[in-house]
C-alpha cells in the first residue's frame, strides 16, 4: 500500500461503470407479442412450453418417485397400461383393452404393437412384466407395494420376507442368508406366474382374490424398459443413471436437467398416439418461493404455474394470464385421537364441528376459493354424495349437545364431566394454510370454552410423532385421495398406519369391504356414498374445507381445441392433455409479456 | 508460516470429527427419519419397516456413525436418500454456485464498503457520512426475503430489467446473460447487511487510527493527505476489519440459503435446507462438514492475511 490509492470519488466512478455496464446487458430482449387469434386456426407446432413447480423432482422414474414434480414428469415421459380422464373414467394407453374373468381374479391386457421406445427399441409385454416384478423384488424402496398386494402370493412373499428379517434382527442368521433366503422367497414367487406373458403383446395378471381398485393401482403405473434396467432391480435401481436420463415410450422424450433449476424435455416425434403434442420442448422451472414464482407469471417468465389463494386476486387482474380454479382430490380436516376418552363422545365431536367456522376458514385462508367439507370425499369424484349432514357454525348448538351429553360449564367458562375437563393439544406442521387453520379453530373453540393448546411441527417431525407414534390429541392435516374412492386404508380398523386416529366402526368396516371387491360402479357407488353418511353423522375427524386447485396460464398457449378441462386425478393437473396444447406461431418467439 | 499453516490444518482433523459426531448424534435425535418422508397412501406399515431395514436405519446411531465413518474415511460419503445419487456428485454441482454468489457479493460489498467507509471517517458528520450512516442501518434493518422481493418486485417486475430468478436464459449461454441474473441476488446479499457491516467497521477503525500520534507524523512530514489517508492509515485500520470478514463467512452462509431460495439459484444453502427438511442424514452430514471446512478454511485466511497486512505479526 505504498503507491498511491486513487481518489475515492474515483472509485465510486469505477463502481458506477460497472453497475450501468451490467444494467446496460440488461435491457430486455424479449419482445411484447399480440394475444392469440380467436378464431381458431389449425394447431401448429413450435415453441418452448415453461411450467414451473416449488420443488425439485427426485426420480424420474415410475415406480420410484414419491413426489408428485417426478409424477408429473413420468406422466410426460412415460406411459401406463390405462390412464384416467378428467372424470376418472378408464381411457386405455399402452393396453388398447382389457378383460376381467367372471371370478373376478385373471386380468388380461391386450398392448398396442405400434409402441417403440424412445431409444428405438420396441415395447412388449416383457416390459411390463419386468416393471411389475420389480415392485415385488425384497429390496425394492419404492412406494407402490402397496398397490401389488393383491396380486397372487404376494401377501405370503411379503409374510415370509418378514418372517426372515424378523430372524436376521434375532440373529439367528447373518445379512447374507437373509439376502439368500429373500432372493429365494421371491424367486418361488416369481414362479407361481401371478404376472404371465402368454404372447409378446398380452399380459395377464392373476390375484388372490376379488380387489376392484387394482385396475387403477396396476394399470396406472408407468411401463418401464428392459433392455434399460434388466440387471437393476432392487436397491440396484435407486441408484441407476436411468433415474435422471430416462427412457420412456410417452409423448416427450427426455433432453435435460439441471438440479435445482430446471428440466428439459423435447417432443417425440414418434409417438404412437394423436396429436403428437405441438410445442417443440417443455421446460419444467424449479422456483422455490412461491411468492417469485407469482411474479415471474406476471412478468411473462413463464407460462404455467400455480397461484396462491391469497393471491389469486391480484393475478387474475393481469390481462395476459388466464386463471383456472378446479376441485382437487384433497381435503384437510382435524383428526380426533379416538383412544382419548374425550373423542370417544360423539356429542363432543359433533359439537367441535358447529363450533368451527369451516366458511370463514374457507374465506379468510382461501379467499372463498374452496368448499366446506363434512366428510371424507371430494366434489371431484365420482363417488361424491352431496346430501351428506352438514355443520353450518352455529356456537349456541355446540353448547347444548355437550349440555345434554352431561358436560357442565364452570365457573371459568371450561368444562367438566366426571373430573374431566374438556382440553387438548392440537398439532400440524409447518404449512402455512394450515397453521392458519390452527388457529381459527383454536379461536372458535375457545370461544365456547373448549381450550385448545397447539403445537406446529415440521413435516418428518409431525410424520414420526402424529402419523405413526400416534402420540396427539387432535392434529391438522390433508390427505390426496387417489382416483379410486377406496379409502381402507384410512378407515378401516386394520387399515394400518393411515387409520392413525384408531378408528373402527363394523358398519364402516363391512361397507370398505365390500365395495373394494366389486366392480360395478353403481354398486358401489351407492357403498361409498352410504360411507360419506356415517362418516358425516360421526365426525372422527372434524372435516375442515377442500380447496380449490389454482393455476395461470399465460394467454399465448392455445389450449381452445384442447376440450381442455383441469384433471385432479393426475398430477400435472393442468397438464395431462398437454400434448393437445399449441402455440400460435406469431407467440413462439417468446412468452407474453404483461402490456404495462 | 509454513508450519504454522500445516498446523492449523492438521487441528481441523479432530475439530472435524466432533462436528461429525455431534451433526451426526443431533439428526438422529430429531423426530422422524428419511423413511418417514417418503409416505405415500399405499404404502403399508410392513414397506416403511422393510425399507428402513434395507437403509439399515434399523441400528442405534452409534452403530450408524461407525459405519458412516468407516465409509467416509475412504472416501466414501454415500448416497442421498431422496434421489439416489452420489452426495459428492450433488454438492459438487451446488457448491461453485454458492461460491460464486458469495464471492461477487462480498467483492461487490468490499468494492463499496471500503470507499464509503474511509469517506465516513474522514469527513466525519459529513453528509456523506450521515448518508452511509442510514445506508447501514437500513441495510442492517431489512431482513434480506423482503428485501429481495422487493428488489424483484421492482426491477423485475416493473422495469422488466433483470430476470426475476434462475441461473441463466435456458438455451443461452453467456456470460453476460449469467451476470444478468447475478444482479439482484448479488445485490441483496453483498449490499445488504455485508455493506452495512463493513462500512460501519472500517469507518470505525478508520477514526481510531486518524487520530493516532503516527498519522499526526504523517501529515507534520507534510505529506499529502492522500498519502497519509492511504498509504498510513488504511493500513492499520483495515488489521478489525479482516477480522469482521472472517467472522462473516458463517453469516454469509445463512444469508446465502435465503437469497438461493428467493431467487431459485440450485446452490448449497437450499440442498441443505431440502436434505434438512426430508432429514436425508447423508447429504446433511456431507454438507455441514463442507460449511465447516469452508469456515475453518476462512479462519486460517484470516490468521494469513494477519501476517501480510501487519508485519509485527508472526506466528511460529
Amino acid at each position: 500500500m505504498k503507491r498511491q490509492g486513487p481518489k475515492s470519488w474515483a472509485w465510486m466512478v469505477v463502481i458506477a461503470c460497472i453497475w450501468s455496464l451490467v444494467l446496460l446487458g440488461c435491457a430486455s430482449d424479449t419482445d411484447p407479442t399480440t394475444p392469440p387469434d380467436e378464431t381458431g386456426d389449425d394447431p401448429v407446432q413450435g415453441g418452448i412450453f415453461q411450467e414451473a413447480k416449488l420443488g425439485d423432482a427426485t426420480y424420474i422414474n415410475p415406480v420410484l418417485t414419491a413426489e408428485s414434480v417426478g409424477g408429473t414428469l413420468v406422466e410426460y415421459i412415460f406411459e401406463s397400461l390405462i390412464s384416467v380422464d378428467a372424470q376418472s373414467q378408464v381411457i386405455p394407453l399402452l393396453a388398447h383393452d382389457y378383460q376381467v374373468s367372471e371370478d373376478q381374479l385373471t386380468w388380461t391386457f391386450q398392448l398396442r404393437e405400434d409402441v417403440t421406445w424412445h431409444d428405438g427399441e420396441p415395447f412388449s409385454a416383457r416390459d411390463v412384466k419386468f416393471t411389475f416384478d420389480s415392485i415385488l423384488h425384497p429390496y425394492y424402496t419404492g412406494p407402490l407395494r402397496g398397490s401389488f398386494s393383491g396380486l397372487k402370493g404376494v401377501q405370503e412373499l411379503d409374510g415370509e420376507l418378514t418372517g426372515i428379517s424378523a430372524k436376521m434382527q434375532g440373529e439367528e442368521i447373518d445379512d447374507e442368508q437373509a439376502q439368500a433366503l429373500m432372493m429365494a422367497a421371491y424367486e418361488d414367487w416369481l414362479q407361481r406366474g401371478a404376472v404371465q406373458t402368454p404372447d409378446p403383446y398380452t399380459v395377464v395378471l392373476q390375484l388372490d382374490e376379488p380387489f376392484a381398485p387394482f385396475l387403477l393401482y396396476c394399470g396406472g403405473v408407468g411401463i418401464l424398459p428392459e433392455h434399460l434396467l434388466g440387471d437393476s432391480q432392487g436397491a440396484a435401481m435407486e441408484e441407476h443413471p436411468f433415474n435422471r436420463e430416462p427412457v420412456g415410450t410417452g409423448r416427450f422424450r427426455f433432453k435435460e436437467w439441471q438440479s435445482g433449476e430446471y428440466i428439459a424435455l423435447v417432443r417425440n416425434d414418434d409417438w404412437w398416439g394423436d396429436p403428437r403434442p405441438y410445442v417443440d420442448e417443455v421446460l419444467i422451472k424449479i422456483i422455490p418461493d412461491w411468492n417469485v414464482l407469482e411474479i415471474a407469471l406476471e412478468t411473462g417468465e413463464l407460462d404455467l404455474g400455480a397461484v396462491q389463494h391469497e393471491n389469486a386476486g391480484r393475478i387474475e387482474k393481469e390481462e395476459h394470464l388466464s386463471l383456472y380454479e378446479y376441485p382437487r382430490f384433497t381435503y384437510t380436516f382435524m383428526g380426533l385421537n379416538m383412544t382419548n376418552p374425550l373423542f370417544q363422545d360423539k356429542a363432543v365431536r359433533q359439537a367441535m364441528a358447529y363450533a368451527i367456522d369451516q366458511q370463514a376458514m374457507v374465506d379468510e385462508i382461501f379467499a372463498g376459493r374452496g368448499t366446506v367439507a363434512s366428510t371424507h370425499a371430494s366434489p371431484a369424484r365420482w363417488d361424491y354424495n352431496p346430501d351428506v349432514k352438514t355443520y353450518p357454525h352455529d356456537p349456541d348448538k355446540a353448547k347444548e349437545l355437550l349440555r345434554q351429553a352431561g358436560w357442565e360449564r364452570m365457573d371459568d367458562g371450561s368444562w367438566e364431566r366426571d373430573g374431566q375437563t374438556l382440553a387438548f393439544t392440537l398439532y400440524t406442521h409447518q404449512q402455512q394454510q394450515r397453521e392458519a387453520a390452527v388457529v381459527v379453530i383454536q379461536e372458535d373453540l375457545n370461544r365456547i370454552g373448549i381450550e385448545v393448546e397447539v403445537q406446529i411441527l415440521d413435516w418428518p417431525t409431525f410424520v414420526g410423532q402424529v402419523l405413526i407414534g400416534r402420540q396427539f390429541d387432535a392434529a391438522v392435516v390433508a390427505w390426496n385421495l387417489g382416483p379410486d374412492p377406496d379409502a381402507y386404508s384410512i378407515w378401516h380398523t386394520h387399515g394400518g398406519m393411515y387409520n392413525f386416529i384408531g378408528y373402527s366402526d363394523e358398519r364402516v368396516d363391512r361397507i370398505l369391504e365390500q365395495a373394494r371387491v366389486v366392480l360395478d360402479q353403481q354398486t358401489r357407488l351407492a357403498l361409498y356414498q352410504e360411507l360419506q353418511e356415517i362418516l358425516a353423522e360421526e365426525q372422527p375427524y372434524v372435516f375442515l374445507f377442500y380447496p380449490n386447485g389454482l393455476e395461470a396460464l399465460n394467454q399465448r398457449m392455445n389450449i381452445v381445441d384442447a376440450e381442455f378441462e383441469p384433471s385432479p386425478a393426475h398430477n400435472g393437473n393442468m397438464t395431462w392433455n398437454l400434448h393437445h396444447w399449441w402455440i400460435p406461431a406469431e407467440n413462439q418467439q417468446g412468452p407474453m409479456l404483461s402490456p404495462n | 508460516m509454513t508450519s504454522y499453516v500445516v498446523r492449523r490444518l492438521l487441528s481441523v482433523l479432530p475439530l472435524m470429527l466432533g462436528i461429525s459426531l455431534m451433526t451426526f448424534a443431533l439428526m438422529h435425535l430429531a423426530p422422524g427419519g428419511p423413511t418417514t418422508v417418503m409416505l405415500d397412501p399405499t404404502m403399508r406399515t410392513e414397506d416403511l419397516e422393510r425399507i428402513t431395514r434395507i437403509y439399515g436405519l434399523d441400528q442405534s446411531w452409534p452403530t450408524q456413525y461407525t459405519h458412516w465413518l468407516r465409509r467416509v474415511v475412504t472416501g466414501n460419503w454415500g448416497r442421498s436418500f431422496v434421489d439416489g445419487r452420489q452426495v459428492t456428485e450433488k454438492i459438487l454441482e451446488r457448491l461453485p454456485n454458492t461460491l460464486w454468489l458469495m464471492g461477487l457479493s462480498l467483492l461487490v460489498a468490499l468494492l463499496v464498503a471500503v470507499p464509503l467507509g474511509i469517506i465516513s471517517a474522514v469527513r466525519q458528520y459529513s453528509i456523506t457520512d450521515h448518508m452511509a450512516t442510514i445506508v447501514a442501518l437500513v441495510g442492517v434493518s431489512l431482513p434480506s426475503f423482503w428485501y429481495g422481493l422487493l428488489l424483484i418486485m421492482v426491477f423485475s417486475l416493473h422495469f422488466n430489467w433483470f430476470p426475476s430468478h434462475g441461473m441463466g436464459t435456458y438455451g443461452v449461454a453467456n456470460w453476460i446473460d449469467r451476470l444478468r441474473y447475478l444482479v439482484l441476488p448479488v445485490g441483496v446479499l453483498g449490499l445488504g447487511t455485508l455493506l452495512a457491516t463493513f462500512t460501519r467497521h472500517i469507518r470505525a477503525s478508520m477514526l481510531d487510527v486518524i487520530g493516532n500520534d503516527y498519522v499526526r507524523t504523517a501529515r507534520a512530514k507534510g505529506l499529502g493527505e492522500r498519502r497519509v489517508i492511504y498509504g498510513h492509515a488504511l493500513r492499520n485500520a483495515l488489521m478489525p476489519v479482516v477480522t469482521v470478514f472472517g467472522l462473516t463467512i458463517p453469516a454469509l452462509f445463512g444469508g446465502a440459503l435465503i437469497v438461493e431460495n428467493l431467487f431459485a439459484i440450485p446452490g448449497m444453502g437450499r440442498l441443505a435446507l431440502q436434505s434438512a427438511l426430508s432429514r436425508d442424514y447423508n447429504t446433511l452430514m456431507a454438507i455441514n462438514l463442507v460449511a465447516a471446512g469452508l469456515m475453518v478454511g476462512a479462519n486460517v485466511i484470516t490468521d494469513i492475511l494477519y501476517v501480510l497486512i501487519d508485519p509485527r505479526i508472526r506466528f511460529d
